[in-house]
């Protein structure tokens, strides 16, 4: 194994500034270095996406009997960012009937995450 | 045709007409008419499913349809009258607002005040002159949104985004996220059209590539889109079914024009002083029909000032409003609103033409001096002006506002 | 084996319909096959509306005679038709002082042939036409030209016929004609593409929507039929060569002549009160601005000569050729006005003439072939001549006693007074649910538009104008196929924009 650290950027979203911030990290995957942002928010933003990223995940299910035929959701708090598309997975699968109320629980704890999908208006 | 009476008649029941009417109740106009062409209050809200509404106002992280529901609950406590199904057709000679919906037909509305909250429509790709052919396939983003989001539809499979507004960004990521392929977005200027957030968490997120300083310059496809051509640094094609575009907001102003009302080339909306009224007395504009705005949270505020006009005029309408004029200097593209009348407390808005790094906002006389890191296109700056700077403001014979380095 | 129909038309344009409808006055059985999913969906798709005076075109040609025939049946035509005609006149301009003898040389033809005409210049023409650029000092004015509403032409052509007894087999590709002793044996395959085989891809790749438009489909699907007749018309359009070719009637080519078009905002509505030519070239008429029946303003044709006969392309070339033209003319027009553009083909013979006969080498069949510009307007005429040739072609023609007159017009809600409007509300409230926007139509108009036979977005769009303004369908769509998928009872994924493979959405989940 070599001992070569190598380096990601991400363009940081804390304020329109948008910085490019650079983080360096050894061949073990240790942070050794953050670069490039004008502020503290920046950094934590660089270290947080470079360890775990998380993102809200918002989507539509089936809905039956309902005005319409798609209920918009949400997951409760951010998921980690490599699971979305298994989360998309499991929010396919989903058909519900009408009625439902804004904030109703449509999912518990998505994919053991700790995360719930919630619906975002009464339908 | 039935017949319809009431103080304050509002047009468009989106964010603007939504918080209009409310504050208008609160400030204890008896009647209200809130209309609205689509089965529901909410307007454009209720497509965008995504994140990132009310940060500003409420310090919440909403979804559209979770803002939109703050107001409708609200709206549902009062005993605002509230039309859906419900098109405006026409603003007569003598003022009268002209409705048509299934279940009454027609209705003639005279009403002491109107607020126009009427939101925008898309650019359309014809408009943008992309030569090739017309299949089927072709969607503004927004027409995409609904589709995907209300209608249950999948537009396509192979897209491609013509411009890199907010819009088409987060239909790349929607899209994406359906189990499309989004084979590139094309954005014509040298920056991407909208946040910077959405650059990252829409695109970079899912390595949808970004080409800036490219456009779509020929559609093939006989029936249905087959691929296009992009030009920029590069020439090359891709292959698609899809095309969405996102070249601009354009603000919705039949009905202001009926009034008739001038429209400013710049905002695209009419001439409008600080309580959001127009040059016709009495009549009122707020949300994306006066200008396009970045944030629903800006429109809820400018929407409050135009109800709280719009009530202000029912209970007096004989009033006298000086107005300054508001001129836009150095580097800027859209002030807004064009007159301060207010003694108070007064927000212009602005736009910037290029973007620039460490500049100062100044205005006549000195009366504004901001500063600020970065200033963009796509991100409104607020300038709020205090009952201090407003008395220096009445002295003037008007208010220039230049955008220059530091 | 005795035929079913005296008389199969073959082409569902203009000149098809025109054709079918005047024959629906008489005694005979009538079929028009047409292989688009409705009419005039082919070369007529791109018309623009005008009816020309005659004064550009030759009149020893048969366009030519037929222009100036076709020309004085407006008036009664389009009021059996119950449609809006207007004869706004027409003036050819003089951009240069090069132009103006040639000008006189038009006037000259046209008092020669009894076309009225005049030359008007410089306060006069300033009055007449007051946005006109101030270099033009001078034209020629021909007030017997005029604007229809093409569309609902066709539609109120195809209707009437079909009031009256003729048979349409539409979304129907001719694949061969055989000749059986006296008959004539149409063979026709459908030309839908069915849903059914994109369902469960994962990705709609470009190379299968292809091999659908290319008809890559079961060749027992419904719509394939046999058809028996005595006479056959070849209205086919663009192939009509093609379609003559199967008999050897095919003494003649057609070659696919290009014509772009830019439509432009409503602000610009009415910005002439004629129809603005410029001094003609031997080839083509040249870039217009033209006005609409509406009063919107278009601006085109291009003309160039292609090679493939499905190329609808719009082009930078094209645009820029017809703006920079049309500024010498009207200077306000901008690039950033245009709404909407659309390209069409005329179908052009090598003869550059009309071809309307009785083939030479096969009796009974008829070509009207060739109709390029000014189709529109002689086609009333070409229909009263295929009548001539079939009295001296033997088909005993006895006039029907009840020919049913035409009683159903598409009117827009939108143009009627508000006492009107609420008529029509009661009636159906449908008419109070405003669907689009822009151009403020109705549910009702959009019901009426499918029960009249429109089966695409594009169907209704051209029979009530919903998707035509502003916005370009992007308020209505969604309305537009949710009253489709009701009122045809079919799934709303299967509608398509103008039929084939031009599907809307992909799916509905």
């Amino acid at each position: 194994m070599s001992e070569r650290s190598s380096e990601r950027k991400f363009t940081c979203i804390m304020c329109p500034l948008g910085c490019e911030v650079t983080v360096k990290n050894d061949a073990g995957g240790t942070i050794t270095e953050v670069l490039g942002n004008k502020c503290k928010k920046g950094e934590t933003y660089a270290r947080d996406e470079f360890t775990r990223p998380m993102r809200v995940l918002t989507s539509t299910v089936s809905i039956d009997g309902a005005q319409f035929s798609r209920l918009p959701v949400r997951t409760s708090s951010a998921v980690p960012k490599d699971r979305i598309f298994k989360c998309m997975g499991e929010i396919e699968k989903i058909k519900i009937k009408a009625p439902v109320k804004a904030g109703d629980i449509i999912l518990k704890d998505i994919l053991g995450l700790n995360v719930d999908l919630i619906a975002t208006r009464d339908l | 045709m039935l017949k319809k009476n009431a103080d304050i008649i509002v047009i468009g029941a989106g964010p603007g007409g939504m918080a209009a009417a409310l504050k208008a109740n609160e400030l204890g106009i008896k009647k209200i008419l809130l209309v609205d062409r689509l089965p529901e209050m909410g307007g454009i809200l209720q497509q965008c499913i995504h994140n990132g509404f009310g940060l500003q106002m409420f310090k919440k992280d909403w979804t559209g349809p979770e803002y939109a529901d703050h107001y409708i609950k609200k709206i549902n406590n009062t005993n605002i009258e509230v039309l859906l199904n419900t098109m405006a057709l026409e603003i007569t000679k003598d003022g009268r607002v002209i409705l048509s919906n299934s279940t009454d037909g027609l209705i003639e509305v005279t009403a002491k005040a109107k607020v126009f909250a009427m939101g925008c429509r898309e650019r359309t790709r014809q408009q943008v002159s992309i030569p090739g052919t017309r299949p089927s396939g072709i969607f503004t983003a927004g027409v995409a949104q609904r589709f995907v989001n209300i209608e249950g539809y999948m537009p396509g499979k192979d897209v491609v985004v013509v411009g890199s507004g907010d819009i088409g960004m987060i239909m790349a990521r929607r899209m994406t996220l359906e189990g499309a392929k989004v084979h590139a977005v094309t954005e014509v200027l040298p920056y991407p059209g909208g946040l910077t957030r959405n650059v990252v968490q829409c695109l970079q997120d899912y390595n949808i590539p970004l080409y800036l300083n490219h456009n779509v310059v020929e559609i093939y496809g006989k029936d249905r889109v087959e691929g296009v051509k992009i030009s920029g640094e590069k020439t090359f094609d891709v292959q698609c079914d899809t095309l969405l575009f996102s070249v601009g907001l354009i603000p919705e102003n039949e009905l202001s024009r009926m009034v008739p009302l001038d429209i400013n080339p710049i905002t695209g909306g009419p001439y409008i002083d600080d309580t959001y009224e127009t040059t016709q007395e009495g009549v009122f504009i707020c949300g994306n029909a006066a200008f396009v705005n970045d944030l629903a949270d800006y429109v809820s505020i400018e929407a409050e000032i135009a109800g709280e006009g719009a009530a202000n005029y029912v209970s007096n309408p004989l009033r006298n409003k000086v107005g300054v004029e508001i001129v836009a200097g150095e580097n800027v593209r859209l002030l807004v609103p064009n007159f301060i009348t207010r003694n108070d407390q007064a927000t212009l808005y602005l736009r910037v033409k290029e973007p620039m790094l460490d500049v100062k906002i100044v205005s006549t006389d000195g009366i504004v001096a901001l500063k600020k890191q970065i200033v963009k296109p796509s991100e409104m700056v607020e300038i709020k002006l205090n009952s201090e700077q407003l008395a220096k403001v009445k002295k003037l014979k008007e208010l220039k506002i230049d955008v220059g380095k530091i | 084996m005795p035929s079913d129909y005296d008389i199969a038309i073959i082409g569902g344009g203009i000149v098809g319909n025109s054709i079918a409808r005047e024959l629906s006055k008489y005694e005979l059985s009538v079929i028009l096959v047409e292989k688009e999913i409705e009419v005039s969906f082919g070369v007529s798709k791109a018309n623009s509306g005008i009816i020309h005076s005659a004064i550009h075109d030759d009149p020893k040609t048969l366009k030519g005679k037929l222009c100036l025939q076709g020309n004085k049946l407006w008036e009664g035509l389009s009021k059996e038709l119950r449609i809006p005609f207007n004869r706004v006149g027409e003036i050819l301009v003089a951009r240069s002082d090069e132009d103006i003898p040639a000008l006189k040389g038009f006037l000259d033809n046209a008092k020669a042939v009894g076309i009225p005409a005049e030359i008007v210049e410089g306060e006069a023409l300033g009055r007449l036409e007051p946005n006109l650029s101030k270099n033009i000092k001078s034209g020629l004015l021909a007030p017997t030209a005029g604007v229809i509403p093409p569309y609902e032409m066709t539609y109120a052509l195809y209707e009437n016929a079909m009031q009256n007894g003729v048979e349409y087999l539409l979304e129907s590709k001719v694949t061969n004609i055989l000749k059986d002793n006296s008959s004539f044996v149409i063979q026709t395959a459908s030309n839908a593409v069915t849903l059914s085989e994109t369902k469960g891809l994962t990705a709609y790749t470009p190379k299968q929507i292809l091999r659908f438009a290319q008809n890559d489909i079961n060749p027992k699907a419904q719509g394939d039929r046999e058809i028996r007749a005595n006479f056959v018309i070849n209205a086919a359009g663009l192939y009509a060569d093609d379609i003559a070719k199967f008999v050897g009637a095919d003494n003649f080519k057609i070659k696919p002549r290009k014509g772009e078009e830019y439509i432009l905002d409503k602000r610009f509505d009415n910005i002439n009160n004629h129809i603005i030519f410029p001094t003609p070239s031997p080839n083509s008429k040249g870039v217009l601005v033209i006005k609409t029946i509406e009063g919107s303003t278009m601006i085109g044709p291009t003309a160039e000569d292609i090679e493939d006969k499905e190329d609808i392309r719009t082009s930078e070339e094209g645009l820029q050729k017809i703006l920079a033209f049309v500024k010498t003319m009207v200077p306000e027009i901008e690039r950033k006005d245009i709404i909407a553009s659309f390209a069409g083909i005329r179908p052009v013979s090598d003869s550059n003439d009309f071809i309307v006969e009785e083939s030479k080498k096969v009796p009974h069949f008829i070509n009207a072939a060739g109709i390029q510009s000014p189709g529109l307007t002689a086609a009333p005429a070409i229909a009263l001549m295929v009548v001539d040739i079939f009295k001296t072609s033997g088909l005993t023609l006895a006039k029907k006693k009840s020919f049913k007159k035409y009683d159903k017009p598409h009117r827009r809600l939108t143009l009627l007074p508000n006492k009107e409007k609420e008529l029509a509300i009661k009636l159906d409230k449908c008419y109070g649910n405003i669907i689009c926007r822009c151009e403020t139509v109705s549910e009702g108009e959009v019901i009426a538009a499918i029960k009249n036979g429109a089966k695409t977005v594009d169907g209704i769009k051209f029979r009530t104008r919903a998707g035509m303004g502003r916005c370009q369908a992007g308020f209505c769509t969604h309305h537009v196929m949710k009253i489709l998928a009701r009122e045809l009872n079919v799934p709303e994924e299967t509608l398509t924009k103008r039929g084939g493979g031009s599907f809307i959405v992909k799916e509905k989940r």
